[in-house]
């Protein structure tokens, strides 16, 4: 499995997915991240992200229903696909194998 | 305000469409969705204000390639390519296949297209004139308007004293070269001699006008008066290889000039003309009456001035200043003022005819008709190709049918037709480039120029392609659309009658094709005709045999003994000399006094200074009065009838007139001359008799002699009396024949143009009459069962087309007729334009149409019917 193909920004979009599944779509993801990490996000990287994890097989979508304030227009829903979620989790290996490995004294002298 | 749920976005209408527009289609609704919600959710959080403004920053991170690019169409689409092969095929297979009408096609727009190429490389020829050089848009040439009794007459003739003028007083102008008329020298190196014309010329003139110099400085080389600047080929001439910077040139016999600087050869599209350039100043140093000249009077026009105004001004900001020039002047001895106009050096070739003091065209008419000509000739071209297609389209209706039912939309078709005839245009283009390198040379001789196809330049096959584009859409658009139009069930089921729809169009083109063709011919034929009628016109005097020297000190030395040889050995019959060869007049002048003259009354007048014997030599003869007794009669003058009706004198002889302060009385009245234009009437002129020695030598040679014995023998008397000359002379039948030089041009160029449209039009007709027999094939089969003779068949098949012929006629001839009398309204002698031309031309036409048509209706006509209806 390429790791390489999951920029950061990716990963976050992808993790916000699997969070807020069964209803992520944009502009929830959107909020999310800026509450999250005090960023303003733009529904449209949000999009544009998504787009290329569905593209890349990690995540499937289907139309939502329709709501008054998008101006009767439906969302498009996005869930984890087993690929995803498999390349979430190795994602997550790494980083907890590199974490162990760095030694407390290192963490002490950056706290 | 509280804001409500359905809030529409700021500026919603337009940032939506331009969203819409944006965003590929099968993501609009989710990305507009997304908007309006994240909008509205900001509206509640944070207020209508905040959200307004980050309102746009989302709509911009819209604008990116994964929004913006359109899904692909989930339907199969060929690549492009693959039809375009497929196109290409066909349309070989087709013209291969039908060898005839490929062959006519091709070989009638070819013909038209290097007919268009020539006239078009032509045109630009012609406008390319002095173009070559660097501030050609600043030069001028002055000129004057002089009014001659209510006419303004417009001269290149201006004085000294004008130039000096314009110098000193007008600051816009920044350089005056002063010029003489660039008439011919005598240059001589050792035993070199040569006779050419070259110019004696201000020394600022290299500056302004930047001929290209091979050797020597712009600045330097006209400074001292006794230095020349010499063109490559006369340096060649006189030097042959050596080096000629630094050398002695001996001048007209009576100085020695310095080489100062080598210019390369004039292009053939330079509208002066000179083989070398000596300082303006040397013409002073050695003439008296020019140096007089500059202090002199407005009045002593004898000069051409060359202007060049400072980069950034105008002759418009500097008309005005000019135009009255001559008349700020206090103590102007000569009371004819004259208006100062400046003519631009890039109208110099095209429009040199004046009229009423105005630029009012010249060349350029020619060349405007020509544009419409070489388009004509193309759009007859391109008229066959559409006829032709149209005409034979049932031979493509089953491939349109079955193509369309397999599933080609109608702009395929569309595309696949223009394609085939932009094909044939481009096997067309391959030839007519052949035949414009080999028609090339006979064209140059024609129009004495140097046009050469200009392969590497980039303009020329923009050019090219667009004409190639045009041609092929005017040629194919129209089959095209006729073509995919056919319905695939009725062409397949063959209950169409293909080309009837097509026929009515088509015949109108060919009317359209014929009235061209023929106005065209009318038009060569009327221009031939005026010429033929100006040169038979009568010219008052005899050129043939009369030969014409410039003078020279030498020569005119010797002139009572050289003359006295030329008739003793029998060689010339009458000898004179005049200020003006035969067949011009140099010189114009105003009459102080004449009986009857009214108060301010001008009028321009040619004046001749004459010898013993002019008469006799030039073999004009006189109305009334008698010859001039001798060299010694200088207080008579010989007025032509022109003049005399000018002047309104009814009793002319023995009257008094006062010519530049001298009383003359006249002794006798010529018959009217023409020596300047053959197409206008002759000029009022006057002959004055004198001692002094004159411009031109003028003899006629003896019957007796053949013309090359005669040169012969003269050249070596001239080389006796006048050795330090190359002896020289021109044929006054030659340089009258020069007269007719652009309208003969014109009229080549005409006939052979029209010649060629009506050969492309029968090239059409042939085709379509063979199309037509092959058609009807099975019913002359039928009729001659029945009976019918071979005449019938014939006239069957022919009476349509002289139908259509006579109904072109009917269009071209007042056209034609309209635009004709137009052209001949500039000519003050004109021809008429008989009813017989245009009935000829009809007859001819109509001989033309049938004997194309004949060809293929006698051939259907003789065919064996048994054969014919046994067919299939």
């Amino acid at each position: 499995m390429r790791r390489s193909d999951l920029g950061e920004f990716e990963e976050v979009v992808l993790l916000a997915v699997a969070a807020l599944s069964p209803s992520a779509y944009s502009v929830v993801i959107a909020e999310e991240l800026e509450r999250e990490t005090g960023n303003t996000v733009s529904t449209g990287a949000v999009h544009a992200a998504l787009q290329r994890l569905e593209q890349k097989g990690y995540l499937t979508s289907l139309l939502g229903e329709a709501t008054a304030e998008r101006g009767g227009r439906r969302k498009r829903l996005f869930t984890v696909t087993p690929l995803g979620g498999r390349v979430l989790s190795e994602v997550r290996a790494v980083r907890n194998r590199l974490w162990d490995r760095i030694v407390p004294h290192t963490i002490l002298k950056w706290s | 305000m509280k804001p409500d749920q359905s809030q529409k976005p700021p500026l919603s209408k337009w940032v939506d469409k331009l969203l819409g527009w944006l965003v590929a289609p099968h993501l609009r609704e989710e990305v507009l969705g997304d908007i309006h919600e994240r909008y509205a959710r900001r509206v509640q959080r944070l207020g209508e204000r905040k959200a307004r403004l980050t309102y746009w920053r989302e709509v911009l991170a819209y604008a990116r390639p994964s929004f913006i690019t359109r899904k692909p169409s989930p339907y199969s689409t060929p690549s492009y390519t693959d039809m375009l092969r497929n196109y290409l095929k066909i349309a070989f297979r087709n013209l291969i296949k039908q060898k005839g009408y490929s062959f006519i096609n091709i070989a009638g727009l070819s013909v038209g297209m290097a007919v268009a190429m020539l006239i078009g490389l032509w045109i630009h020829h012609e406008y390319s004139y002095d173009k070559f050089l660097p501030d050609y848009q600043q030069l001028y040439q002055v000129r004057r308007n002089f009014n001659s009794n209510g006419d303004t007459l417009t001269f290149t003739t201006t004085s000294l004293k004008l130039a000096d003028a314009l110098r000193y007083q007008i600051p816009e102008v920044e350089q005056v070269a002063e010029s003489d008329h660039m008439g011919s020298h005598g240059l001589k190196v050792g035993d070199k001699k040569i006779y050419l014309n070259g110019a004696q010329i201000g020394g600022d003139f290299l500056q302004m006008f930047q001929y290209p110099l091979v050797e020597g400085k712009a600045s330097l080389a006209l400074k001292d008066p006794y230095s020349i600047v010499l063109t490559e080929s006369t340096a060649k001439a006189l030097f042959g290889s050596e080096n000629p910077m630094g050398k002695i040139v001996r001048f007209d016999n009576q100085n020695d000039l310095k080489v100062t600087g080598i210019l390369k050869d004039l292009p053939t599209n330079s509208s002066l003309q000179f083989n070398y350039l000596v300082p303006f100043s040397y013409y002073e140093a050695t003439v008296n009456n020019v140096r007089m000249d500059r202090s002199g009077s407005f009045g002593n026009n004898g000069y051409q001035i060359f202007v060049k105004l400072k980069p950034g001004a105008s002759y418009a900001q500097v008309s005005n200043k000019i135009a009255l020039i001559q008349h700020t002047e206090r103590n102007n001895s000569n009371a004819m003022n004259s208006v100062v106009i400046l003519q631009p050096l890039q109208n110099w070739h095209l429009y040199s005819t004046y009229q009423n003091g105005k630029e009012t065209g010249g060349f350029i008419e020619y060349i405007r008709m020509f544009s419409v000509i070489g388009i004509l000739v193309v759009l007859i071209a391109c008229i066959n190709f559409v006829n032709l297609t149209t005409a034979r389209s049932a031979r493509r209706a089953k491939e349109v049918g079955v193509r369309k039912s397999v599933g080609s939309q109608r702009q395929q078709l569309i595309g696949q037709f223009l394609i085939e005839s932009f094909l044939l245009t481009v096997v067309a283009f391959l030839f007519s480039l052949l035949l414009m390198q080999i028609l090339l040379p006979a064209f140059n001789s024609l129009t004495e120029s140097q046009i050469a196809i200009p392969y590497t330049t980039a303009g020329f096959w923009m050019a090219v392609l667009g004409c190639l584009l045009i041609t092929a859409l005017l040629a194919g658009s129209l089959p095209a659309f006729y073509l995919s139009s056919f319905q695939p069930v009725k062409v397949l089921k063959g209950t169409m009658q293909v080309g009837k729809a097509a026929s009515l169009p088509r015949k109108v083109l060919v009317v359209a094709q014929f009235s061209c063709s023929i106005a065209l011919i009318l038009s060569a034929i009327i221009v031939f005709k005026q010429i033929q009628h100006a040169k038979n016109r009568p010219t008052g005097y005899d050129v043939n045999r009369l030969l014409m020297t410039n003078m020279n000190l030498e020569l005119s030395q010797n002139f009572t003994v050289l003359k006295d040889e030329l008739i003793k050995n029998g060689i010339a019959e009458q000898v004179s000399q005049s200020s003006s060869p035969a067949t011009d007049i140099w010189w114009h002048s105003d009459l102080d006094k004449w009986p009857g003259k009214n108060a301010g009354e001008t009028v321009e007048l040619g004046v001749i200074l004459v010898a013993k014997d002019y008469f006799k030599t030039v073999g004009m003869t006189l109305a009334q009065g008698r010859d001039f007794s001798g060299e010694n009669d200088t207080t008579s003058v010989i007025f032509n009838e022109a003049a005399i009706k000018r002047f309104r004198l009814p009793n002319p002889i023995g009257q008094l007139i006062t010519w530049q302060g001298k009383p003359l009385r006249i002794v006798g009245v010529a018959k009217n001359a023409l020596m300047q234009s053959p197409f206008t009437k002759a000029d009022p002129t006057m002959f004055v008799c004198t001692s002094f020695p004159l411009n031109v030598l003028l003899y006629r040679i003896s019957p007796r002699l053949t013309t090359q014995e005669a040169l012969s023998k003269m050249t070596a008397l001239f080389n006796t009396y006048n050795p330090s000359y190359a002896y020289s002379y021109q044929f006054a039948d030659e340089s009258y024949a020069a007269k007719f030089k652009q309208e003969s041009l014109i009229g080549k160029l005409a006939g052979i143009f029209a010649g060629l449209a009506i050969f492309i039009s029968c090239l059409g007709l042939f085709g379509l009459a063979s199309f037509m027999a092959e058609r009807r094939t099975k019913e002359i089969g039928v009729r001659k069962v029945l009976g019918a003779s071979i005449l019938n068949v014939w006239g069957l098949l022919s009476k349509e087309f002289v139908y259509l012929v006579g109904i072109a006629f009917l269009i071209a001839t007042p056209v034609a007729y309209y635009l004709l009398s137009n052209w001949l309204q500039k000519y003050e002698y004109r021809t008429e334009m008989s009813w017989w031309i245009f009935a000829l031309t009809g007859l001819g036409a109509m001989v033309v149409t049938l004997l194309t048509v004949s060809f293929q209706s006698i051939k259907a006509a003789l065919l064996n019917p048994v054969k014919s209806l046994k067919m299939e």
